[in-house]
């Protein structure tokens, strides 16, 4: 090492390497890299999260879950969780909503009439796997997002409700409500 | 003693609150509550016929054990 030559005492972290906190703040700084890592990372779950939210509909299941990084991307600065993940369902939740305004003022718009999916008598548990999305579907858009983020993806309540920003008690009591109301489409008695 | 609320039977069906859960020990209907919930839960998050006819047991059970 010569005088006056600058040493590295630390190297820096590999994009790869970085927790998701870490690479949430780099997106914030605008690196690409840790922007597609990012997406890389958490992709398949927000998709598969965002088709569960909307059942039907890939052209804007794409859209969203586009919208949902680029919603992150532009956020990132103002990101003080512990999850990342939780963090883009929370976003993902939004955008799904923000959404499903845009495509009711769309139809309404058209004057199009949606035609009723149509399901073959089946026994058991299957007719209630079949039955599924469109109860799922019929729900409020507040007891759907917790049903779908804590019964179908997972999380824990308390991570659910942070990523809402609502709270943990009022996240139970939805999801209570949209069980209820689950079973109710489904044939259950309660 | 009273009956945990609706919400905080959702979090024992969920397994986050061990104070319902235990109350359910000695409570036919919250213990009905909750196994419909798992029920539920099970079927729905494309657990097999066998965990949900499972989950079905504990409802009898809990029905039973208690009628």
């Amino acid at each position: 090492v010569k005088k006056g030559e600058l040493v590295q005492l630390r190297p820096e972290a590999r994009v790869e390497e970085m927790t998701d906190g870490g690479l949430v703040a780099a997106c914030a700084a605008g690196d690409r890299t840790a922007r597609a890592l990012l997406f890389e990372r958490h992709v398949d779950a927000i998709h598969r999260f965002v088709g569960r939210m909307r059942a039907t509909d890939a052209d804007a299941l794409d859209d969203i879950v586009q919208g949902t990084f680029v919603r992150a991307f532009q956020s990132a600065g103002r990101f003080r969780g512990a999850s990342a993940r939780s963090w883009l369902y929370g976003i993902a939740a939004n955008v799904v909503r923000e959404h499903a305004r845009k495509e009711i003022r769309r139809k309404r718009a058209l004057s199009l009439v949606a035609e009723e999916p149509q399901h073959s008598a089946s026994a058991g548990n299957a007719l209630l796997l079949a039955k599924l999305p469109d109860a799922i579907a019929s729900l409020s858009h507040d007891q759907r997002v917790v049903f779908v983020l804590v019964d179908l993806e997972g999380e824990r309540g308390s991570d659910a409700a942070a990523a809402l920003g609502i709270p943990e008690g009022t996240l139970w009591r939805r999801l209570h409500e949209a069980r209820t109301t689950l079973r109710r489409a489904l044939g259950g008695d309660s | 003693m009273a009956c945990p609320a609706p919400a905080r039977l959702a979090a024992a069906a969920s397994g986050e609150d061990a104070f319902a859960t235990a109350h359910a020990a000695d409570c036919t209907r919250c213990a009905t509550t909750i196994a419909e919930q798992r029920e539920l839960v099970f079927a729905a998050s494309g657990e097999d016929a066998i965990t949900a006819a499972h989950a079905a047991d504990l409802t009898q059970h809990a029905i039973g054990g208690h009628a």
